[in-house]
């Protein structure tokens, strides 16, 4: 029962956060109903939360967070400059990304962690890398950590775009309880408890459901989330606990022939029982140890994650009960992670600043794939089932020295991963593969005066392989991107401007096309590009983050452009906060947007995507203990694409249809109310 | 100080596309009468029919018979267990507007502007109509004579696998040409057993199940019957 789970989930969290709160030092003004002021909630100077090792590496606060509406995976995930991510399945399942010329597909090319949890699937059956993050909590996020680009020698598997870091706390100190309402039923309750003045320790929960704006949209999920950071003398002891459960439905995609000649509606959905179910139970143990001018820390690591997906993005193309696909796929992940960082002395004085990484996981995963019936959804004879074990070790190490204003860094990483898959089906039924690879990582930085700060840096990305696709003592392959960035970092007090101009190199790319499950072998590929980033706090209360990301991506031997990235990328996130009296009552007012736009994206047969633009507002009042949040996302009510894909299907079984391959639509979210009344107590 | 490089980019994201891309071309078509005496000895002649075509699709596949030559194949021969390893592949290219194609007419006869795709081209697949196929005409051998009618036969609704090798670009200018090949549409009947005898018009008819008549839905069927080829305008 996953709400018995869940409920011991949330008991472990409370026993955990009960045990901080006794041995933090006492406190007073646990569960103070006065509002934070804007300027104590809101930073007054944009401050480097974490040295950036590149010009890309980008560290956005929790004010920016709460900028605009969060009200789903894909608000947190758009934070992320140059960052597309695409819900074109419905409120349950990973999100489709596209970063710096990659089409990540469900996660491939983006690292996604939360507070140390690695959230990427290795050998998933519906994508590999798949990263579902709609179980991570908006108001529990504290900061995100971006690194775009694999520059540095931490970033591990699906580091190819880059790598972006969640970490956890809650804003507001006491108790939080929120209700929403708003467009198309949608209801949420959220309750927090931050017991101390630290963010970090708390526990969140959230109920959300929904029936979405369309038919075959609806969706509900229930998510617990806590974290418990306890200092004692002489180490920290941090724990992250966390169980969510959900199931949604899936319109899938609408022909646009059958659009145009008015045979289908936009929000239509033209294959029935598509959706699924999904749930994930995790928990991270660690410890951090400083001694002298060092600091080891170790983390422990475990996750089961589920999946049931249908679905039909073909129709019935390759018959009459429809081309659905079933797939199944059930993980059990363990891993362990071990960082030592500290700083020597050389012998002219220099600080040597070194980095050493040890990690290890296993993957223990099921998964399975059945034809399913339009019409029923009986599912057929599975096409493949298998039990893979898969395991990684890696260790990696980053050394920087320091003379003057240079900063020269040199890295290593050396992945190893070992597959055993058990084919229920196949008539060699066992097999084993293993595969290892060494990555080199480099960077220079020059400080030039007070504010700039010039980089260059070079780094190998990898992502390992699918299991299934491997063959009985094959050395796995692993698909490696060289990239490289130079660029600059202009930071002032209240603004910080960031410019990068990045390559990277794909020896052996393929591309997946995941919605009709083949792939293409391209040869090696480049894709080039520049990002600007600005984060500001131009007064007390208000915070900007800002970004315009242009690429390209393109087959190295024929420079025709790859299909599906997305070549420009605007963001901007900016909210402010402001204090003042009425009738005498303290009040605090919130404004804040985020505004989203996508250029036109290539698409297979010369064609391009339509350009979106999106924006969110966010306008909140509070009063003492009491907050009313008015959340509007796609404001001007654009009926905008969410995803655009070019393929061939059938939807109109016994009609002579085009078997051309012709642009299908996912339809992206029309306008969305939301009112919040939180109290905070 | 020279453009800067967001510039170049956001040039360069405006090239082509990895794949094929749209384009059309003609499709027409015209039949063949037999130039001589088919290879069962029977002349024919006067001949008269329709034969109604439902669509027509390309694949990227080849065929089996249009294998090309390798000097492997001295050394290794490829062995076909049984029919069915063909495979299709994706579409490229199809008309699906109806053509009811008077057999009688030997000049060349358009028949719709296909939707395709640039890239190879290895096999075609034709569909027939509801309204079938019916020939009539006159068949010679020494000093029989037969006036015959096929009657309407139903064939297939799909006839797969048949030739048609190209790679055409997007700057290719031409046409596909079908040619209906009579002579190998009717090669196969045995016109003096019919299977029947004359009607008060002295014609045969094909009654269904008689040989002759599964002699020419052999025909019918037969890949070789119809000929595709790409001309360049």
């Amino acid at each position: 029962m996953p709400w018995l789970r869940l409920l011991g989930f949330a008991c472990a969290v409370s026993a955990a956060v009960a045990s901080a709160h006794e041995l933090e030092h006492a406190d007073a003004g646990v569960g103070t109903a006065e509002p934070p002021s804007p300027a104590a909630s809101g930073e007054t100077t944009v401050r480097e939360r974490r040295p950036a090792r590149s010009a890309s590496e980008v560290t956005l606060s929790q004010a920016v967070v709460n900028a605009a509406p969060r009200t789903s995976a894909v608000d947190l995930l758009r934070l992320v400059p140059g960052l597309v991510a695409s819900q074109h399945s419905g409120e349950g399942k990973a999100q489709q990304l596209f970063l710096r010329g990659f089409d990540a597909v469900h996660g491939q090319d983006v690292e996604l962690n939360v507070a140390g949890l690695p959230v990427n699937e290795v050998s998933h059956v519906h994508a590999l890398g798949y990263a579902d993050l709609n179980w991570l909590i908006a108001e529990a996020v504290r900061e995100v950590r971006v690194t775009e680009g694999s520059y540095r020698a931490a970033q591990g598997d699906f580091a190819v775009a880059g790598t972006v870091r969640y970490e956890l706390g809650l804003e507001e100190r006491g108790v939080t309880v929120a209700g929403s309402l708003g467009s198309f039923n949608r209801a949420r309750l959220f309750a927090g408890v931050r017991p101390f003045a630290s963010k970090e320790t708390f526990a969140a929960v959230e109920l959300v459901r929904g029936d979405g704006f369309g038919p075959q949209r609806a969706f509900g999920r229930v998510s617990a989330l806590g974290q418990a950071v306890v200092p004692l003398e002489g180490l920290t002891l941090r724990a992250v606990v966390g169980s969510a459960s959900g199931r949604f439905e899936s319109p899938g995609v609408v022909r646009e022939e059958l659009l145009l000649a008015g045979r289908a509606g936009f929000f239509d959905a033209l294959g029935r029982h598509q959706g699924g179910s999904s749930s994930r139970h995790q928990l991270l143990l660690g410890v951090e140890v400083p001694h002298g001018a060092a600091k080891t820390s170790a983390e422990v690591f475990g996750a089961l994650t589920d999946l049931e997906l249908r679905n039909n993005f073909t129709g019935f193309r390759t018959g009459a009960d429809g081309d659905g696909l079933d797939q199944r796929h059930a993980n059990a992940l363990l891993g362990v992670r071990v960082e030592h960082h500290r700083h020597l002395t050389l012998f002219g004085g220099e600080a040597l600043s070194l980095d050493l990484g040890l990690g290890a996981r296993r993957d223990a995963l099921r998964q399975s794939q059945r034809p399913y019936a339009d019409a029923d959804a009986a599912r057929g004879p599975p096409s493949f089932d298998a039990q893979v074990t898969q395991s990684a070790a890696s260790t990696w190490v980053e050394a920087a020295l320091a003379p003057g204003a240079w900063r020269l860094m040199l890295g290593t990483r050396v992945d190893a991963v070992g597959y055993e898959v058990v084919d229920a089906l196949g008539v060699s039924a066992r097999r084993s593969a293993f595969g290892a690879r060494v990555g080199l990582k480099a960077g220079v930085e020059r400080r030039l005066g007070r504010h700039l700060t010039l980089h260059a840096n070079y780094g190998d990305g990898f992502r390992s392989a699918q299991a299934r696709s491997l063959t009985d003592g094959e050395v796995a392959p692993f698909i490696t991107v060289r990239g490289a960035e130079l660029g600059g970092a202009l930071a002032f007090s209240k603004v910080v401007t960031r410019l990068a101009l990045f390559g990277a190199f794909v020896g052996n790319d393929v591309f997946f096309d995941h919605t009709v499950g083949t792939t293409v072998n391209l040869g090696p590929s480049w894709r080039a590009g520049a990002s600007l980033v600005v984060t500001a706090a131009p007064v007390a209360g208000w915070d900007v983050s800002g970004s315009v990301t242009a690429a390209t991506a393109q087959v190295a031997t024929t420079g025709a452009l790859l299909p599906y990235f997305a070549p420009l990328v605007a963001r901007l996130d900016t909210g402010y906060a402001h204090g003042f009296a009425l009738f005498g009552e303290g009040l605090v007012a919130r404004v804040g947007t985020g505004l989203t736009f996508i250029g036109p994206r290539p698409l297979p047969l010369g064609v391009s995507s339509r350009a979106v633009f999106l924006a969110d507002v966010r306008a909140s009042l509070r009063w003492r203990a009491v907050e009313v949040v008015l959340d509007a996302q796609n404001l001007f009510d654009s009926q905008w694409r969410d995803g655009e894909f070019v393929y061939p299907s059938t939807w109109e079984p016994g009609r002579v249809t085009s078997l051309l391959p012709t642009r299908h639509v996912t339809a992206g979210s029309p306008r969305t109310l939301l009112v919040t009344v939180e109290l905070h107590l | 100080m020279r453009p800067f490089p967001l510039v170049v980019l956001l040039a360069a994201s405006c090239g082509p596309v990895s794949g094929p891309v749209r384009r059309t071309f003609p499709v027409e078509v015209v039949v063949r009468a037999p130039a001589g005496p088919l290879e069962s000895g029977w002349t024919v002649e006067a001949l008269e029919g329709s034969m109604a075509f439902s669509e027509l699709r390309f694949f990227e596949g080849h065929t089996h018979g249009v294998s090309r030559w390798s000097p492997l194949s001295l050394l290794v021969s490829t062995a076909w267990a049984h029919p069915g390893h063909y495979e299709p592949g994706a579409v490229v290219a199809e008309v699906l507007t109806p053509l009811e194609l008077d057999l009688a007419r030997r000049e060349v006869v358009p028949w719709a502007t296909a939707d395709a795709l640039t890239g190879g081209y290895g096999s075609a697949r034709l569909g027939f109509g509801a309204s079938g196929v019916r020939v009539t005409g006159t068949a010679r051998r020494g000093s029989t004579v037969v006036r015959f009618d096929t009657g309407v036969v139903e064939a297939p609704p799909l006839l797969e696998g048949l030739r048609f090798e190209a790679t055409l670009t997007a700057a290719d200018v031409g046409r596909v040409r079908l040619e209906v090949e009579l002579a190998r549409l009717l090669e196969q009947v045995v016109f003096d057993e019919a299977g029947a005898l004359p009607d008060v018009d002295g014609v045969v008819r094909f009654t269904p199940g008689s040989v002759a008549r599964n002699g020419f839905v052999r025909g019918l069927t037969n890949a070789g019957s119809y000929r595709f080829t790409w001309l360049k305008n």
